[in-house]
């Protein structure tokens, strides 16, 4: 039985020691902690990796830069094509990691790295001239500028070759040869690209050639101040002779896309949110909402493989353009990624208007249609307005779907039916085969960090300024 | 003023309103009927494409022939173990903070709402940034510099595996976890929480007997959602530790893996015959669509079912 | 003990009784021992003022009602006496507050030790939502009672004393949140007293449930009256003038009056609170 008040001591002073207690609450304090930290180590470390850009290297950071390097080719030492005798051609692929199959665009570019003819095969995957699985590689396909410094190069230290998840015994596994090599093929690309710096590597005279020299040339020319200029060019060509790291086709590309994707997706889903609370009945908005919400639960990569297998040809059957990928694509493909955030966040906008302001509406007699579109609307409208923001900066950043349909060729047009590369694709696509350290890496991390400060100021714009008007007109009126 | 006058319509204007009303019905709903019918297209899509290989055959065996036939078991497995991974680090983490911010964080300090805002602010970070983060920090800085240190010359942890992989997706999910953590533990009401406190519980027995049971359907459902986009995003994984052809399943932290997703993508945009695994390419992606669904189905009835537990 | 007897002769003839004053020394306070007692209270809410110079005795195993119009300060009173304007932040706190003689903003102080002493009913009727056993059973739980048994004991004894015994005794294991409000309160009420408290404070107790439930609750409030030291803030001065033996009028933050309840609701002494209690403003 619980002791009477009288039996119980009284009340006196002097903490009681739990120790247990203690314990947990310092656990909790440390984990959150750490996880505070790690979540600043992110804003932290993407601006840092991206500043080289803007202040120079280190030695250290160059000496990193060649370790890597050194790593990286050594593990794709085996099976490279030579192909340091077709350096004279002035061609160059255009594509994503690797070859994008379905994305390829062929650009020939003259040594002063303009843009001369844009072909694409246009059509079903297998025209494809572009074939990185061939065993037998064309020439004109295998032509690629070396894209590493050669001064890093020339200090490759020997070290076991790392070929990933490849080792040479399962290579000589009979069954697992046909796969092997496809496997290997998917990795072509790089080591087309590292072929020559490779053959230097192996014999030093060959490093010094005219090839190299050039490089570097180019390279010292490229460092410092000419830098901002370097990135407002309107050629984006990170893997040639002379690197260009022209913005410009990568800005427009994301524009073209995101902009497609919001004239698209924002009005349905901000009408099919109306629909569902203000319109629909009960029954039916109980199996609305769910589903659209369910595409909000879709992986990127299932639209991006959608669009890319079923839409992409059904558009082009239907209004029989020449690029089968292109921005119109990737852009629709893109608004299925952000409808479910618009409607649900609009949706909830529209929801927490007073229901009291609804009723004094309608008993003014007011429609439901007027009170939708004169009372709640106006009412919900910086909640509307944040969902377009969230949902624009979804588009932007959004990797796989426009790694997939958009064609990824970084091109200077207004043309919607045109390809087009995204700053996400762009990473996406290149930064598996970059040499950890060098320029294009830190151009690289600068679009990450672009991309990173975009949607912190959308989201900052969202959090600051639209919540506290929302919160005002629904409270204020 | 205007719109009250306008209210007090003759009878040719209520025609008139009948007709606008009709029509904003019908835009709207058409608006709905679409975006319906895109989530229904594409499943329905995947489906017709997909079903004929959708045996256990293709669900249990590794992929033969040059990835052109054969089954993806690898890559489920990879999906498994690295969703796996991810949850061990991301799902206490998250919870503790979440915890941490809403119960011990003086709400209304600096600190507080400067954590909330860059907790906010990264859940809607593109995932491709998180992806860049992983290579550059875990696989580059930590990795790099533990095999400097441990194993001076070989490469161990240096390189893309599923170990950085994880971390990198664990990050990704981080914030969604806390946000929703969070989210479950404020329906938690205050009465409730000071009905508590006055008995003489302290703060943690009050979190533990009181916020979290009380919570806890929707603690469980933020994590499940969180689990599923981390199963569901590729972006990340790209160059973290996803490979596209593995003779083996992983084995260790060291070691790359195959991904559902990774997979789709690599067999779509980089087979050697696309036309060749169209067919495997559906079933792939419906295989990835049934997981996320399964998780995304099973967070909604665990919700609901704690709700009436409650009740 | 002691008190017991002044109890018992209270009961039996009606003592005369001295006004409780505020400010008053101590010894002034003739015929009842303190439980809690207040010197010069302020309590701020970041820089507002809420509370403005309070000082009050408050008699052991009396009814004390606070009354005042919303927003006086009354129910920001009740809660410093169980510290629990701690979880609020933002929240300052100058001059002193005693329980038994104990200062309970000594940082020295456990605060779970003497919300062990200080029951609390709030205005909204907040069980847990789990079982009706569960909520009375927390309590004793939470202060280390283990035995199945006793907590059987403790939970029916609890819930007998909150006057739901009746109510609830074949639905124990019913989660609470299915019971009417007015059960709810009371069961809030039957939790509060699992743990033996010495003082139960109630934050406006009844303002949300019909007459019917008001009454059980006043009821309630007369029988446990004779163990417990009570103090309710009420709005309604019906109430007040009901179950209370000290009224307390509060009024922006500073403490107007208090005294024996029938004085002040026939004789108040100050002309805000005669204001208020006819009715003039509140």
């Amino acid at each position: 039985m619980p002791q009477m008040p009288s039996e119980r001591s009284p009340l006196t002073l002097g903490k009681k020691i739990r120790f247990f207690e203690w314990l947990i609450e310092s656990g909790i304090r440390a984990l959150s902690f750490f996880s505070f930290a790690a979540i600043i180590l992110i804003f932290i470390f993407v601006f840092k990796e991206a500043s080289p850009i803007f202040f120079g290297k280190s030695e250290a950071e160059k000496t990193a830069a060649k370790d890597s390097l050194a790593s990286v080719i050594n593990s794709q030492s085996k099976s490279v094509p030579d192909t340091s005798t077709v350096h004279e051609k002035i061609e160059k692929v255009i594509k994503g990691k690797g070859a994008l199959k379905g994305t390829d665009v062929l650009v020939k570019v003259d040594e002063k790295g303009n843009r001369k003819k844009v072909t694409t095969n246009g059509g079903k995957v297998e025209q494809e001239e572009y074939d990185p699985f061939a065993d037998d590689t064309k020439p004109s396909d295998t032509v690629k500028k070396a894209e590493k410094k050669p001064a890093a190069i020339k200090e490759l230290p020997k070290k076991t070759p790392a070929v990933i998840g490849l080792s040479a015994k399962e290579k000589k596994d009979s069954i697992q040869k046909a796969n092997a090599r496809i496997a290997q093929a998917i990795k072509d690309s790089i080591e087309r690209a590292q072929a020559d710096a490779l053959t230097s590597a192996k014999d030093k005279a060959e490093a010094d050639s005219i090839a190299a020299k050039e490089k570097r040339d180019a390279q010292e020319s490229k460092s410092g101040t000419n830098l901002g200029k370097m990135l407002i060019g309107n050629t984006w060509q990170p893997v040639s002779t002379v690197p260009k790291f022209g913005m410009l086709p990568l800005i427009i590309g994301t524009l073209k896309v995101t902009l497609i994707s919001l004239l698209f997706g924002a009005p349905l889903a901000i009408l099919a949110a109306l629909f569902t609370s203000m319109f629909a009945p009960k029954w039916l908005r109980e199996i609305v909402k769910p589903v659209i919400e369910l595409l909000a639960g879709f992986p990127s990569v299932v639209i991006g493989f959608f669009a890319l297998i079923v839409m992409a040809s059904v558009f082009q059957d239907f209004f029989h353009y020449e690029f089968r990928l292109n921005s119109l694509v990737g852009g629709i493909a893109m608004s299925f990624a952000i409808i479910p955030i618009i409607y649900t966040i609009s949706e909830d906008a529209l929801t927490a208007v007073p229901q009291a302001l609804k009723d004094a509406s309608t008993a003014l007699g007011a429609s439901k249609w007027q009170t939708a579109f004169k009372v709640v609307l106006p009412a919900a409208i910086p909640g509307v307005f944040a969902a377009i923001i969230l949902g624009f900066g979804r588009a932007f950043g959004e990797t796989m779907i426009a790694l997939m349909a958009t064609g990824n060729a970084p091109l200077t047009s207004a043309n919607i039916l045109e390809p087009v590369r995204t700053f996400a694709a762009t990473i996406g696509a290149e930064m598996a085969e970059v040499v950890f350290g060098d320029q294009h890496y830190n151009v690289l991390f600068l679009i990450g960090s672009m991309l990173f400060i975009f949607t912190f100021t959308l989201n900052s714009v969202v959090e600051f300024y639209v919540r506290k008007k929302l919160m005002r007109r629904i409270q204020g009126l | 003023m205007e719109q009250a006058a306008t209210f007090i319509s003759t009878s040719k204007g209520s025609a008139k309103r009948k007709l606008y009303g009709n029509i904003s019905v019908g835009v709207s709903g058409f608006a709905a009927l679409v975006i319906v019918s895109i989530v229904v297209v594409i499943i329905t899509t995947v489906i017709i494409g997909g079903y004929k290989n959708f045996t256990w055959e293709f669900l249990t065996q590794d992929p033969t022939e040059g990835m052109t036939a054969g089954g993806i078991f690898p890559a489920i497995l990879g999906t498994v173990i690295m969703t796996m991974l991810m949850s061990v680090m991301a799902v206490p983490l998250g919870t503790v903070t979440a915890i941490y911010l809403s119960e011990y964080a003086k709400p209304d300090s600096k600190f507080a709402r400067t954590i909330r805002f860059a907790v906010n602010t990264l859940a809607s970070i593109p995932s491709i940034v998180f992806g860049l983060f992983g290579l550059g920090f875990f696989v580059q800085f930590v990795g790099k510099g533990m095999d400097d240190v441990f194993t001076p010359g070989t490469l161990v942890w240096g390189q893309p595996n599923i170990l950085w992989a994880s971390m990198t997706m664990g990050l990704l999910t981080l914030p969604v976890v806390i946000v929703s953590v969070e989210e479950a533990i404020r329906t938690v009401p205050r009465e409730v929480r000071d009905a508590s406190l006055a008995l003489g519980a302290t703060r943690l027995q009050t979190i533990r007997k009181i916020v979290i049971p009380g919570s806890l359907s929707g603690i469980l459902t933020g994590m499940i959602l969180a689990i599923s986009r981390g199963a569901g995003e590729v972006a990340p994984i790209l160059f973290t530790g996803a490979a596209f052809f593995l003779p083996q399943i992983p084995h260790a932290l060291t070691s790359q893996f195959m991904h559902l997703g990774y997979h789709i993508y690599v067999l779509s945009t980089q087979s050697a015959n696309v036309d060749k695994t169209i067919p495997l390419q559906y079933t792939t992606t419906m295989v990835l669509l049934l997981l996320t669904f399964t998780l995304n189905i099973s967070a909604v009835i665990l919700r609901s079912r704690l709700r009436n537990k409650l009740k | 003990m002691e008190t017991m007897e002044i109890q018992k002769n209270q009961e039996a003839g009606t003592p005369e009784i001295k006004t409780v004053m505020r400010s008053a020394p101590r010894s002034a306070v003739l015929h009842y021992e303190t439980k809690v007692s207040t010197r010069d209270l302020n309590l701020f809410y970041g820089t507002k003022q809420a509370l403005k110079d309070v000082s009050l005795d408050i008699p052991v195993k009396q009814v004390t009602a606070f009354i005042g119009p919303s927003g006086c300060g009354k129910s920001t009173y009740l809660r410093t006496l169980n510290r629990m304007n701690d979880t609020i932040p933002g929240c300052t706190i100058t001059g002193e507050v005693k329980f038994d003689g104990i200062d309970i903003y000594d940082p020295k102080l456990d605060v779970v030790e003497l919300r062990k002493r200080v029951g609390m009913v709030f205005q909204k009727s907040n069980p847990f939502p789990k079982s009706i056993w569960e909520n009375v059973a927390y309590g004793p739980k939470i202060l280390g009672e283990k035995n199945k048994t006793t907590l059987n004991e403790i939970v029916e004894k609890s819930l007998r004393r909150a006057a739901i015994w009746e109510e609830t005794k074949d639905r124990l294991h019913h989660s609470a949140l299915g019971f009417s409000g007015g059960q709810q309160q009371r069961l809030c009420i039957a939790r509060a007293l699992a743990t033996n408290p010495e003082v139960i404070l109630m934050d406006e107790p009844a303002s949300a449930l019909d007459p019917i439930s008001t009454a059980k609750i006043e009821e309630l409030i007369f029988e446990l009256k004779k163990e417990y030291t009570i103090i309710i803030v009420t709005h309604n001065m019906q109430q007040a003038a009901r179950v209370s033996d000290i009224t307390a009028f509060f009024y922006i933050g500073e403490l107007i009056e208090v005294g024996e309840t029938r004085d002040m609701f026939t004789n108040p002494k100050k002309k805000q609170t005669e204001d208020y209690i006819t009715g003039r403003f509140g």
